[in-house]
């Protein structure tokens, strides 16, 4: 295919990401909000949170498809504790992908 | 201001060790399917979001036709709105004339480090934005150009993208202070679980995440109507 044809899709996603990551944001305060969204809304940094967790701790995808992998289970585990224990980011990050080395080699 | 934006950066560090071998791959994926540097660094200015350049560069390669790969694009982009929209009572009181250019630097990482912590410590949450979302847009325009020179130099066998997961699950902590949190993480978490590995577009993220307000949505109704 023609590189333009490349050009126009990154033009008309771009177009599209942009006012979906604006829109909210520029009207906020226009108008009222009915009360189901802003319910929806106040939970939604929870859910986004263990939602993006979750699937990459489960699952690894170097093989292009979703493989169930222990070793980063078992590295996720222990990540978890040390956050709760010290919610420090770089304890967690150094036991995270420590154990994560650390299994992959064990189970690899 | 300067305090806030460097607070907000600071935040962000961590994250970039896992952007960083994304945005190489990202940026190896067009070259990868015959285009030049200059596509790449387009793609990474204009787009501006990993999962949804990926995605639109090998469906393009592959031939998709191209209504296929723009729709496939905005789904995986679709959970923007839920981001901006929940950030939305963080920054725009204070934004000003700046409102409309905040939601470009929008990503998973610089939602996720403002709004848990852009009001913390006596920081000012647009100042904290601008400075995590600049670092995430710099890294990032900077590893895609790496990328797409020089290839996915970091080996997958590190794994670095892991690292994106375990600074969350910092971030996750103090997010998890109410029952109600709790059950919507253990929701979501599970919608997640099951519903990543198969849904098509990749919107299973956006599903897992609807699932779980969903869930604090239905349960705060149950509360009003004892009260």
């Amino acid at each position: 295919m023609s590189t333009g044809s490349y050009w126009l899709v990154l033009i008309i996603v771009g177009a599209g990401t942009v006012l979906m990551r604006s829109l909210p944001i520029v009207l906020h305060g226009r108008g009222s909000m009915p009360k189901l969204i802003g319910r929806l809304l106040r939970h939604v940094p929870a859910a986004a949170l263990t939602a993006l967790v979750v699937p990459s701790v489960l699952y690894s995808t170097s093989t292009g498809s979703h493989a169930f992998d222990p070793a980063r289970c078992g590295a996720g585990v222990l990540a978890l504790f040390v956050a709760l224990r010290t919610r420090n980011v770089v304890a967690t990050l150094a036991a995270g992908m420590g154990g994560l080395w650390i299994l992959a080699a064990l189970l690899g | 201001m300067q305090r806030s934006f460097r607070a907000g950066a600071k935040e962000v560090a961590p994250l970039l060790v896992g952007v960083v071998p994304f945005a190489l791959v990202a940026g190896s994926a067009v070259t990868d399917v015959g285009l030049g540097i200059l596509e790449a660094a387009a793609c990474s200015i204009i787009v501006f979001a990993g999962a949804a350049q990926l995605a639109l560069t090998q469906l393009w390669g592959d031939g998709a036709p191209l209504l296929v790969v723009i729709a496939t694009a905005l789904v995986v982009n679709a959970r923007f709105v839920m981001y901006s929209a929940s950030l939305a009572p963080v920054i725009s009181p204070e934004a000003g004339r700046a409102r409309p250019f905040l939601g470009y630097l929008l990503t998973d990482q610089v939602y996720a480090v403002t709004v848990l912590k852009g009001r913390e410590n006596g920081s000012r949450p647009v100042p904290y934005y601008l400075g995590a979302g600049l670092a995430l847009w710099f890294t990032w325009q900077v590893g895609t150009i790496a990328g797409a020179m020089l290839g996915a130099v970091i080996p997958a066998s590190w794994q670095l993208d892991f690292a994106v997961p375990l600074v969350f699950l910092v971030l996750l902590v103090p997010a998890l202070k109410v029952r109600a949190d709790v059950e919507v993480a253990i929701v979501s978490g599970l919608a997640a679980a099951a519903l990543v590995p198969v849904l098509p577009l990749q919107s299973g993220l956006l599903v897992a995440i609807l699932c779980g307000a969903a869930w604090g949505a239905w349960r705060a109704i149950g509360e009003d109507d004892h009260a």
